[in-house]
């Protein structure tokens, strides 16, 4: 669900225009709003900061060379940006040779929190945050999507090209994945 | 009978607009065990969202990376306060 008032949706919708109209001010306006789901929605697939900085930068490069080819059909600005970021997260994962990425990609995240935060809720979240890393990425795209970017069914089944039935039932077998990897982690 | 997949969504659903987890498991209870441990993962998804955001640094290389791509540079692709702004 995304949580945008109507005058919100009446500027966004004035500046997608404007981008349009090769406004790069107006761009950079679009860029401030949703850079930080951009970011961390590609984050969560590639489990890299680095590498989801640079997949960033290219979504928002790509954006602008095909901002207007956006067709507002009642999708928001957001999930057409996201889908672009799925679109290129996928491929880069394709492309990049399974390896210790992991290990790394938490090493870097690791390094922007404060120990002294947590707490046994926050202990439970990094014990998710570190299972969802390791779903599939068909799983951990939905999980994403619905959870943190709290994003409808519709947005979802049109961000990863596959039916609402279809993204219900992905999100089923990942909170079973999810819980199953963190019962194995409070065992283990 | 709804599914469990069916049921999950459901309860999901209700859990957003509102009402809390025995309201939303009190439709299904052939599926209470399941649903109220996935309910749980689920609900420590969401607090996730404020733990991840890119760096500073990012604004101010896309910033030079799309004014390569503009035919005729613009004076601030960004708004004022930005450290791409202030960069330019």
């Amino acid at each position: 669900m995304l949580k945008l008032d109507l005058r919100r949706v009446d500027d966004e919708h004035l500046l997608v225009e404007r981008a349009i109209g090769r406004d790069a001010e107006a761009f950079g306006e679009l860029y401030d709003m949703h850079v930080v789901r951009v970011y961390r929605h590609i984050y969560y697939l590639v489990n890299s900061v680095s590498e989801a900085e640079d997949l960033t930068a290219q979504t928002f490069l790509q954006a602008w060379e095909a901002v207007d080819r956006y067709e507002d059909r009642g999708v928001p600005f957001v999930s057409w940006l996201l889908r672009i970021a799925h679109n290129l997260a996928i491929s880069h994962l394709r492309s990049r040779r399974e390896g210790n990425q992991l290990h790394e990609g938490l090493m870097d995240h690791d390094s922007l929190r404060n120990p002294e935060r947590v707490t046994e809720r926050q202990a439970d979240e990094e014990r998710v945050r570190q299972a969802i890393l390791q779903l599939g990425h068909e799983q951990r795209q939905v999980i994403i999507l619905r959870f943190v970017e709290d994003l409808e069914y519709p947005e979802v089944a049109d961000i990863v090209g596959k039916s609402v039935a279809a993204v219900r039932v992905i999100q089923h077998r990942a909170l079973c994945t999810l819980r199953k990897l963190m019962k194995a982690e409070s065992v283990g | 009978m709804a599914n469990v997949v069916q049921a999950l969504a459901d309860c999901l659903e209700t859990l957003r607009q509102g009402s809390d987890l025995e309201a939303a498991l009190e439709r299904y209870p052939e599926y209470r065990a399941q649903l109220k441990a996935l309910l749980e993962v689920a609900s420590l998804i969401h607090p996730l969202a404020e733990d991840v955001v890119p760096s500073p640094a990012l604004r101010e290389s896309i910033w030079a990376l799309l004014l390569e791509l503009q035919d005729e540079p613009t004076p601030s692709l960004f708004h004022a306060g930005g450290e791409a702004s202030e960069a330019y």
